[in-house]
């Protein structure tokens, strides 16, 4: 499921929704990712992308055991 | 090694409680070692929070196994005495305990702890005094450990951990406040076999090995993927914002207030206020 | 010759947090006092830009001790801005959860804290002076004294049993939260609170009461000093009910002996010589943020200077037992220090008679909408007197938030109209008998049970300005 900026806002863990996050253009589903409890992380809220964030903490592999949804599309 | 006053001693090596009994039982009670309680830049509440301990409670750790000798909370000297008493334990061998942050801001004095022939004594200053002295400096608290309230953003006092000022080997025992049984369980490994195995954090592993997650009365309602919806519900509250799989401590097993209940028990999410990044980094606490 | 001199205390201890208090003594009477708070953290500045229902746990943090008190008036100051209305049975349980923290802190306070001025013992570091001091009891009534110390710590600790048992944990609770709290009550619990609260209450009707008679027959000059103005406020404390069971005070003021009905925008603070920028006078509690400067000239603590239509007023338990009409015998250290006995009796029998009301109901609990814009005000008198938490929400976030505490009512230092505070003006006359040990000083600060994390605020600049002439 490709979606957009404006779509994946919707997608913010909050009332049930699930989370998701863009990184590089990837969208990965957060939900149940344990660093990402009610949706949030370390002060970060689902449902944006997080390119710059993610690149100033961590390495990329990380990534590669969370779900994806799809990409981010404009 | 294994009492000979009790056979099944030997199953509890590693139960606070064993070691706490060989403590009492090594310490020559005319030598027990002095120990500084500093309250820095703090709520005060791990102090109140040691007044909790039962088994051993507060007057069996100054009985038995510790002679402290300041604490602003419960010493009988007030003034110069009384910070005359910080002064000379510098001089001994001496446990140094400091709960609360160390503020910086205007040369510490955003906390100041004493006056001594008329010049205000801070926190800042005592923490460098003692700490430099001190056998083994133990952060009490979450605010020594990490910062914790004391510094949450935009920290106007400037403080720090205890670590990040002294620079100097610190002993976390972290949480919010931190619960007795960590702190006279780490003072009772200390007396007897000396300093206790510490992860990467400098916390006791004893204590916090374990993320609060793996030892949780609810995982299976994670592992389940049921989720409550809102506080007082009987189901996980990861979608609440349960910040159990990031945050290591006994809670889930030794709980709070000797043993009585803890906030998953109460249900309400855990807010990881015993990691690195309390408050600031755990909020929102609470989120629909 | 007469002897001018000035005396320094600090640390204060046996409080909560740091005060320093300087005298100046002539001919060994107090002419001048000063109440310095010496810590400052910056509360109201860190809740900017927060989730608001983070304010609950967050704000508790300000005082270890008191945790609960803040817990409270942050939840009601959450409902005041979210028109949230705890149903009775949630909101009697947080009545209780309440109640557990004075029984709590009344216990520390009396034993942990005021004890060791008045009796010598128990013979434990660092609980006991090795100094001289001013000891008055015989041998047999200071030892058994002595114990009842070292028996009040597991009284006061089966107090934050019982707040755990609803609260999950204590200090710093779970259980309170908008909409009143978080626990299910159950037979269970129910029965684990009653038997609790019995073993308390026996020791404080069978073991505090007596103790406290006894201090004031072995050292009755303690009613003789202490006084202060004489003017009491109170925000009310379990007064949403009408049967005497579980009615303890109506808000209210007493000012210059004269009654008045209590009206929150006669609250200003006044930070003339508190280490804060400006020199505004009669700040409301409402706005926005004022900054530090502890170097300021003329400044001398961090505490604000709140003031009731200009006037000190005291607030705490001996406030609440005098304008609740139950004890009424006068105003001095040892009549603070009875009131508060006489209060955790009173709460114990409060808790009690709410343990017999409450059903074994689930909780209220929902999940609450923050609105973009919203105030609210959170007002109840605590353990150690009336506290207000203020609250703004500005785009779902926390745009600010105002603490005024107890302490800083009692103490705060002297304002622009040269009012001083409650405690210092407590000071003024008092005989102190040596210099060289001038215990009264310490005994009178800690009849007000001082809490200075909680003390250390700042407060807002945003409404008018008034003007007051000092002739």
């Amino acid at each position: 499921m490709d979606l957009t900026l404006e779509q994946l806002a919707q997608y913010d863990g909050s009332r049930g929704k699930p989370a998701y996050v863009a990184v590089n253009g990837v969208i990965y589903d957060v939900s149940n990712a344990r660093s990402w409890g009610g949706g949030t992380h370390f002060g970060l809220y689902a449902g944006k992308d997080l390119t710059g964030q993610f690149s100033g903490c961590h390495q990329a592999d990380i990534l590669k055991n969370l779900p994806v949804v799809g990409r981010l599309i404009r | 090694m294994p009492s000979e006053k009790c056979p099944i001693s030997g199953s509890k090596q590693n139960i606070p409680r064993h070691i706490i009994d060989k403590a009492v039982n090594n310490i020559d009670q005319s030598k027990k070692i002095n120990l500084i309680w500093l309250e820095a830049q703090t709520c005060s509440g791990n102090i109140i929070s040691l007044l909790n301990a039962e088994d051993p409670d507060v007057i069996f750790l100054l009985r038995k196994m510790v002679n402290m000798t300041y604490n602003n909370s419960l010493m009988a000297e007030e003034g110069e005495r009384a910070f005359d008493k910080f002064l000379e334990t510098l001089n001994t061998e001496f446990i140094l305990v400091v709960e609360g942050a160390v503020s910086t801001r205007d040369n510490g004095l955003y906390n100041v702890i004493a006056r001594h022939e008329g010049k205000p004594i801070t926190g800042m200053d005592a923490v460098a005094m003692a700490g430099k002295a001190a056998k083994y400096v133990i952060a009490v608290g979450s605010c020594a450990s990490y910062g914790g309230p004391s510094s949450a953003r935009p920290n106007p006092s400037e403080s720090k951990s205890v670590y990040d000022f002294l620079g100097s080997e610190v002993i976390r025992v972290p949480g919010c406040p931190s619960n007795p049984q960590w702190v006279i369980g780490t003072i009772a490994h200390i007396l007897t076999e000396g300093k206790p195995e510490l992860d990467k954090e400098n916390r006791p592993v004893l204590f916090y090995g374990v993320t609060v997650h793996d030892l949780c009365q609810r995982r299976s309602f994670f592992d389940r993927g049921i989720f409550a919806k809102k506080l007082g519900e009987p189901e996980c509250m990861f979608k609440l914002g349960c910040r159990g799989p990031i945050t290591k401590t006994n809670c889930p097993i030794r709980r709070w207030n000797n043993s009585t209940n803890w906030p998953i028990g109460d249900n309400t999410p855990c807010i990881g206020c015993a990691r690195n990044g309390f408050p600031d980094s755990m909020e929102p606490f609470v989120r629909y | 010759m007469v002897k001018i001199e000035k005396i320094v205390i600090n640390p204060l201890t046996r409080i909560s947090g740091f005060l320093e208090i300087e005298v100046t003594i002539d001919n060994h009477k107090v002419v001048d006092a000063k109440s310095s708070g010496m810590m400052y953290r910056g509360f109201e500045k860190m809740l900017q830009g927060r989730p608001p229902l983070d304010a609950i746990y967050f704000t508790e943090r300000i005082c270890g001790i008191c945790s609960t008190a803040h817990s409270v008036a942050s939840a009601l100051g959450l409902e005041d801005a979210l028109k949230v209305v705890p149903t009775p049975n949630d909101s009697m349980i947080r009545q209780i959860i309440h109640g557990c923290e004075f029984l709590q802190n009344h216990l520390r306070h009396f034993y942990q804290y005021t004890f060791p001025d008045y009796v010598n013992g128990p013979h434990i570091n660092p609980l006991y002076k090795e100094s001289v001091g001013d000891y008055r009891l015989p041998e047999n009534i200071n030892k058994t004294l002595s114990v009842h110390y070292l028996k009040s710590i597991e009284y006061s600790r089966s107090a934050h049993k019982m707040l755990a048992i609803l609260g999950g944990k204590a200090p710093h609770n779970h259980g309170v939260f908008v909409g009143g709290v978080t626990v299910n009550m159950d037979a269970d619990k129910w029965i684990e609170l009653k038997s609790i609260v019995s073993s308390i209450k026996g020791f404080i009707d069978n073991i505090m009461v007596p103790d406290v008679n006894i201090l004031a027959e072995y050292y009755p000059d303690y009613f003789e000093n202490g006084k202060g103005y004489g003017n009491l406020m109170s925000y009310g404390l379990y007064n949403q009910y009408i049967d005497k069971k579980f009615k303890y005070v109506d808000p209210g003021v007493l000012i210059k002996n004269q009654r008045y009905g209590f009206n929150k925008d006669r609250i200003t603070e006044n930070i003339h010589y508190s280490w804060y920028i400006g020199d505004r006078e009669n700040i409301e509690p409402e706005g926005e943020y004022v900054e530090t400067d502890v170097y300021k000239k003329g400044g001398y603590s961090f505490i604000k200077a709140p003031r009731y239509g200009g006037y000190g007023v005291e607030v705490g338990p001996l406030a609440r037992m005098y304008l609740s009409g139950e004890y009424t015998r006068g105003i001095s250290t040892m009549d603070r220090t009875i009131a508060r006995v006489l209060e955790v009796s009173k709460v114990c029998n409060i808790i009690e008679h709410l343990l017999g009301k409450i059903e074994f109901e689930p909780t209220s609990q929902k999940a609450y909408e923050v609105t973009e814009q919203a105030k609210g005000i959170g007002l109840t008198d605590t353990t150690r007197g009336a506290l207000g938490h203020w609250i703004s929400i500005e785009d779902t976030k926390i745009k600010n938030y105002s603490i005024i505490t107890p302490s800083a009512w009692n103490l705060s230092p002297m304002d622009s109209n040269g009012v001083r505070g409650v405690a210092e003006e407590a000071l003024i006359g008092t005989y102190v008998k040596d210099e060289k040990n001038p215990v009264e000083i310490g005994r009178i600060i800690r009849s007000f049970d001082p809490c200075v994390s909680c003390a250390t605020h700042i407060t807002s600049d945003r409404y008018k300005d008034i003007s007051v002439k000092i002739t």
